[in-house]
């Protein structure tokens, strides 16, 4: 009983140390787009002696953790690389559960009282949604739905993504575009084929910030056309599972001096 | 309420400031020393970029300038001794790009052999095919191509006897951006042997996203020429698949994407070092990329100074970052 309560006492601690410091920081400029590759899961599984599976299951609760973090922040967007096109040439058995996992998740969060619900988000799937299951698909929809109207904050969950398949499927749109106008208008511009970037469609502004775990440092085809330009890459070699304020921390500051020094000019 | 978290926020970032630059300099004392240049390695990358990050708040001085063709020209000897088949120069603003002559006149030095003369060159590239579509997106008839706004040098001394012949002007109408300075030192040939080759090309930002917007216009041109000879067909009839846009991009004669490419800061050394940034690069051809980024040395707790030596890219920056990447793991997704 006595130790439940000294839990329950360090656990609300902790909580109200982690609310104050969030605070602090949210007094300085904060990104209004961070993008995340939560690479690691596997290899922190390995390393704990863990299924797989568990590695995932364990990655998704940093995800949401960082999430709560993040709309705390009062960061606009957040993006999230889920599953890749590539991904596909895994082990099926690996990507069935990768599959029932992200059904599953995606049906928790269009319950009420989630936590889109709770801190307003919109949810976008980014990518090649037909590729999905069709259970997936399903709940896919239901939580887009359900949370279209929502507007303080927007998460975007890609899977199947890869950025060379949506600057593609931009081109393409933008030709269409160009072909459908009347008369033609042929002079495609970058502001064109941006327009037709998915996060764009789905009202994120520009990525300021790209963190990628597990100390792997390449963007594997995620958010390429987003993050050429004025974006700080951040590689950290902690694997995602463990990934926390730690590491974020810092990474906020980063992108304040940023910003104040751009402020300053 | 606001001000005095502000206060505590500037208090940390002052711990934060002391406490990277203690770390720079702890890290500096204990870093392993990076094997030499043509030490064996278990991979070394085939095509190396090199991102320089100029000083854009300054007017370029003369000191940068010294500094980034410097850095340019010992690079291009490193790549030599570490055998890099092609090395990318960047620079956002295209400051190398106006000053190719420089990096000619200096490959012309080491290499007397090299033909030096300067030629508007545009090569076709293969006009693409979508497989993924029912409909045809483009007539093999049409001539699709994208200037690449790309440089290229190349260091292996040409047969005379072909060297013109593979010169070809093709450029077509409606398709060029202005202001095109593309020039080809004769490219691979039937040379029997001499020094290993290192093919040159230097990018600026007009390579990056433009190129897209690019070959979207010619893209969008041409089915447009075609809607009388292909029954009309409708706008949404257009399809173009990833190898498609790669052919374009990154064909024969593109601009491929480099294995490794190296972030240098020509900027004054500060610390807490700001994180990496891609400047603009091509964003096509970094998608499985390997970056590099070793941040400017920190020279001591108080102020930096700069000078010449502190912003020229040097020697162990450039073993540690063929290091880093010999060790690099590629799953490709799985």
């Amino acid at each position: 009983m006595l130790s439940y309560l000294t839990d329950d006492f360090y656990n609300w601690t902790r909580k109200v140390c982690r609310n104050a410091l969030l605070k602090v920081l949210a007094a300085g400029p904060v990104p209004l787009h961070i993008a995340f590759v939560m690479d690691g899961n596997r290899r922190y599984a390995r390393m704990n002696h863990k299924l797989a599976q568990q590695g995932h299951t364990d990655g998704y609760e940093t995800l949401t953790k960082m999430l709560e973090v993040c709309y705390y922040l009062n960061i606009k967007c957040v993006s999230a690389y889920a599953f890749s096109i590539e991904n596909f040439k895994r082990d099926p058995e690996e990507v069935n559960a990768l599959m029932r996992l992200a059904a599953e998740k995606l049906e928790e969060l269009s319950q009420h009282g989630s936590l889109l619900d709770q801190y307003g988000v919109r949810l976008n799937i980014v990518g090649r949604k037909d590729m999905l299951p069709e259970d997936v698909q399903v709940a896919a929809r239901q939580v887009e739905d359900m949370t279209r109207h929502n507007s303080r904050a927007i998460l975007n969950l890609c899977m199947p993504y890869t950025s060379r398949d949506e600057m593609t499927t931009a081109v393409q749109s933008a030709v269409r575009n160009a072909l459908k106008s009347d008369p033609p208008n042929l002079e495609i511009t970058e502001k064109d084929i941006d327009a037709e970037m998915l996060t764009n469609l789905a009202g994120s502004p520009p990525v300021d910030v790209l963190i990628r775990t597990s100390g792997v440092k390449r963007l594997s085809d995620f958010m390429l056309w987003q993050s050429c330009e004025d974006t700080q890459l951040h590689f950290t070699p902690t694997y995602w599972p463990d990934f926390g304020l730690t590491e974020f921390i810092p990474m906020i500051l980063d992108y304040q001096r940023k910003a104040w020094a751009r402020s300053s000019l | 309420m606001l001000n005095f978290r502000l206060s505590v926020l500037l208090f940390i970032h002052a711990i934060y400031a002391l406490t990277a630059k203690f770390l720079a300099l702890w890290r500096r004392q204990h870093q392993r020393e990076p094997l030499p240049l043509d030490a064996p390695r278990s991979k070394i990358p085939r095509h190396l970029a090199i991102v320089f990050d100029l000083d854009s708040t300054q007017p370029h001085d003369k000191i940068e300038e010294e500094s980034l063709f410097k850095s340019v020209y010992n690079s291009i000897a490193w790549c030599e001794a570490a055998g890099i088949e092609k090395l990318t120069l960047y620079d956002y603003q295209g400051v190398l790009r106006n000053g190719s002559a420089l990096v000619r006149d200096h490959l012309s030095h080491l290499h007397p052999e090299i033909d030096s003369s300067e030629s508007e060159l545009e090569y076709p590239l293969t006009p693409p095919h979508s497989d993924d579509c029912d409909s045809r997106s483009i007539s093999p008839d049409v001539d699709i191509r994208v200037d690449l706004h790309t440089i290229t040098l190349n260091t292996r001394p040409p047969a005379p006897s072909k060297r013109r012949s593979i010169a070809r002007k093709r450029r077509v109408k409606g398709t060029s951006i202005p202001g095109i300075a593309t020039f080809l030192a004769p490219i691979r040939v039937d040379t029997p042997k001499g020094p290993p080759s290192l093919q040159i090309k230097i990018i600026s930002h007009q390579s990056s996203k433009g190129t897209l917007a690019a070959a979207a216009r010619s893209m969008a041109a041409s089915r447009y020429k075609l809607r009388s000879i292909l029954q009309d067909p409708t706008p949404q009839d257009f399809c173009v698949s990833i190898e498609d846009l790669n052919l374009l991009l990154e064909g024969e004669e593109g601009f491929s994407s480099p294995d490794l490419v190296l972030l240098h800061s020509m900027k004054p050394p500060i610390a807490p070092v700001p994180p990496p940034e891609l400047l603009g690069f091509p964003p096509w051809q970094i998608r499985l990329t390997e970056i590099s980024y070793f941040p400017n040395p920190i020279l001591g707790l108080g102020p930096c100074s700069g000078g010449p030596q502190a912003l020229t890219l040097d020697e162990r920056t450039f073993r540690a970052a063929l290091d880093e990447f010999s060790g690099a793991q590629m799953r490709l997704g799985k």
